[in-house]
């Protein structure tokens, strides 16, 4: 019966353009509720390490850390705006290397880094929460995509530097 | 606190720093201290607006619930 009734009335086709102005909408909607408030929010976090020196400090405490991928301590700003969102994290690796403080190749290598571990706590309240995983691997799923973030800064720097840039 | 809070939190936050920085940059000089200080306000605000939006957005996703 419901398959008569289907057969009937045939599902109604959207226009290509009107589906394609539906999905500029809908991207637009996204970058200025989502992306560009990440960005701006990468931005001000360098602003404010910079402005009150705390960026000096971070970069003495984690340059020994960060040296193991060929990044300087300064690095540690891209990685904890990450933690709130990953355009923020990208956004402060583009500032830094804009600044000097990070070079083409050290920019390039956050970049993996900050897609895969970006956004950490709300994928983990979005995902793993949501899911309801055994609590007893909660640990290790937030684990997880910061030792793939690790794995990635790695195999950038082999890249890179097969590439021949530093 | 709802998703239209976080909206408003986060667009706050934008448009504090956004001004600042811009008038800063091309109208006149304002004082570090000043900048900074709308930098930290505008920090906190979007940090906050950007987690309850997510955290409302990734509720809207899960339609197993």
């Amino acid at each position: 019966m419901s398959t008569e009734a289907n057969s009937a009335t045939p599902a109604k086709k959207t226009p290509i353009v009107e589906s394609f102005l539906k999905g500029c909408a809908r991207g637009f909607n996204v970058g200025i509720q989502n992306i560009v408030p990440a960005m701006i929010l990468g931005y001000t976090l360098v602003y404010i390490l910079v402005a009150t020196k705390l960026m000096d400090i971070l970069g003495v405490v984690f340059a020994p850390l960060l040296g193991l991928f060929g990044l300087p301590g300064e690095a540690f700003a891209v990685f904890v705006s990450a933690f709130f969102a990953k355009a923020a994290g990208c956004a402060a690796a583009a500032t830094m290397y804009a600044d000097g403080t990070l070079t083409l190749g050290q920019a390039s290598m956050v970049f993996p880094a900050c897609i895969l571990m970006g956004t950490l706590i709300g994928h983990y309240a979005r995902i793993v929460l949501v899911a309801n995983a055994n609590k007893k691997w909660h640990p290790l799923l937030l684990c997880i995509p910061v030792l793939d973030a690790i794995i990635s800064m790695l195999i950038m720097r082999v890249i890179l530097a097969a590439m021949g840039i530093d | 606190m709802t998703r239209r809070t976080g909206l408003y939190l986060q667009n706050i936050g934008m448009t504090i720093i956004v001004t600042v920085m811009l008038l800063d940059h091309y109208v006149f000089a304002l004082s570090e201290n000043y900048i900074l200080t709308c930098a930290i306000i505008s920090f906190v605000l979007m940090a906050i607006g950007i987690r309850v939006i997510a955290k409302y957005d990734g509720k809207k996703k899960n339609i197993w619930k």
